[in-house]
C-alpha cells in the first residue's frame, strides 16, 4: 500500500516551539537562541550582558550543556535567574527541553530570555526552541571560513556576533571575507564585532538588544 | 549528530500514518532533505536500522533524496541552482552584481512517501 504524505519531520518540535513563541509574544519577552562552536564565548557574552544591563532589563538564561553546570554557575553569579539543561551528550537543545526548563524559571515580567545552546554549529540550527532570533556567535580564533562551512546557521540567524576581536592582530582572520560569506544567504543579517575581554563593541550589541526588546514589548501591547 | 533525533521524529510520524491507514508493516520510507540542513545519509541509515531492528519494520527500505540549493538574486530576481558552494559568493550569473541571494529551495526535512502492508 502506498501512503501519500508530505510531513515536516520536525513538526512535533515545531508545534511545541510555536506554543512557547505564542506564550512569550503575550508576555512581551524577547527570546534569543545563542548558537556557536564550543569556546567562542557564549557564556562570556552572557556574563558581560547580564552584568552591564542588570539595571535595564530583567533577564534569565537557559543553559544547555553536555555534562556540567559550570556555565550556569558563571551566569548565575550576575544575579540573573539561570537554569541548567544537561543534555547528557545530546548535541542540541529542542523545544521540549526548553519548555521543561521554563518550569524552573519565574517568567513574570521577564524582558529577555537567553537560551545558550550546546556548542555546535550544525544541529542546534535545526531545532526551533520558540526563539525570536538565533544569534550566531563566531570568534576570530576559529577561522574565517566558518560561514562557508556552516551556511545554514548564518542563513537562519538574525545577528552574527564576531567575538575576540582584540586578538585580530595575532590571527589570520579576514573579517571582510567572514562578513561577506555570512551575509551571502542573509541580506538582513546584523553583524557586530566585539571583544568580551576588553568590552570593545559591546555597546553595539546592547543597542541591538534594546531595539529588539522594545519591539517585542510594543508588539505585545498592541 | 542530530540524525538520531531526526529519525526518531520520522518514525513517530511513519507509525502514526501506518496506524491511520490500517497498515502493519513499513516497507519503504522516503525522506527529502535540503542540502543546507547538512543531514548525513550514513548516520540516517544507521539510526533507521537501529530503530527498526527487531520490529515488524525491520528490513524496510530507506530512500534519502537530497534537495539541491535554489537561489534567487536579491537584485534582479534571477533563479538558479548553483553548481558548487563557491557560486554562493560569486556574482549573480544573470546580472553580474555581487549581492546576497534568497534561498528558495534546498532547506527543510520532509517525510514525503511511505509504502506499507
Amino acid at each position: 500500500m502506498e501512503i501519500p504524505v508530505v510531513r515536516n519531520v520536525l513538526e512535533a518540535n515545531d508545534r511545541i516551539a510555536g506554543r512557547l513563541r505564542a506564550d512569550f509574544a503575550r508576555r512581551g519577552t524577547l527570546v534569543l537562541n545563542l548558537i556557536s562552536s564550543p569556546g567562542s564565548g557564549k557564556t562570556s557574552l552572557l556574563e558581560r550582558t547580564l552584568n552591564d544591563l542588570a539595571g535595564e532589563f530583567r533577564m534569565a538564561v537557559i543553559e544547555g550543556d553536555l555534562q556540567t553546570d559550570n556555565d550556569a554557575r558563571r551566569v548565575a553569579a550576575s544575579g540573573a535567574q539561570a537554569v541548567q539543561i544537561n543534555t547528557e551528550g545530546g548535541c542540541h537543545l529542542n523545544s521540549s527541553m526548553v519548555s521543561e526548563a521554563l518550569q524552573a524559571l519565574d517568567c513574570d515580567g521577564l524582558d529577555i530570555l537567553f537560551i545558550e545552546n550546546v556548542g555546535n554549529l550544525v544541529c542546534p540550527t535545526e531545532f526551533d526552541c520558540g526563539e525570536d532570533a538565533k544569534i550566531a556567535l563566531l570568534s576570530v580564533t576559529e577561522g574565517d571560513d566558518k560561514p562557508q562551512k556552516y551556511p545554514y546557521l548564518f542563513h537562519k540567524a538574525k545577528a552574527m556576533i564576531l567575538n575576540k576581536i582584540d586578538l585580530l592582530p595575532y590571527v589570520d582572520f579576514d573579517v571582510k571575507k567572514a562578513r561577506a560569506h555570512a551575509c551571502a544567504l542573509n541580506a538582513d543579517l546584523a553583524v557586530m564585532e566585539v571583544s568580551c575581554r576588553n568590552h570593545e563593541g559591546l555597546e553595539d550589541w546592547y543597542e541591538w538588544l534594546r531595539a529588539a526588546a522594545k519591539a517585542k514589548k510594543e508588539a505585545a501591547h498592541e | 549528530m542530530h540524525e538520531l533525533s531526526l529519525m526518531a521524529s520520522v518514525m513517530d510520524i511513519a507509525r502514526e500514518e501506518l496506524s491511520r491507514h490500517g497498515a502493519h508493516r513499513l516497507t519503504l520510507l522516503r525522506i527529502r532533505h535540503g542540502v543546507l540542513d547538512q543531514v548525513q545519509p550514513d548516520a540516517m541509515r544507521m539510526a533507521f536500522e537501529a530503530m527498526t531492528k527487531g520490529t515488524p519494520d525491520e528490513g524496510a527500505k530507506l530512500e534519502l533524496v537530497e534537495e539541491p540549493l535554489r537561489l534567487s538574486c536579491c537584485l534582479c530576481g534571477h533563479e538558479f541552482t548553483p553548481d558548487d558552494r563557491n557560486a554562493l559568493y560569486a556574482p549573480c550569473p544573470a546580472c553580474g552584481e555581487t549581492v546576497p541571494f534568497s534561498v528558495i529551495g534546498g532547506e527543510g526535512i520532509f517525510l514525503d512517501h511511505l509504502e506499507a502492508e
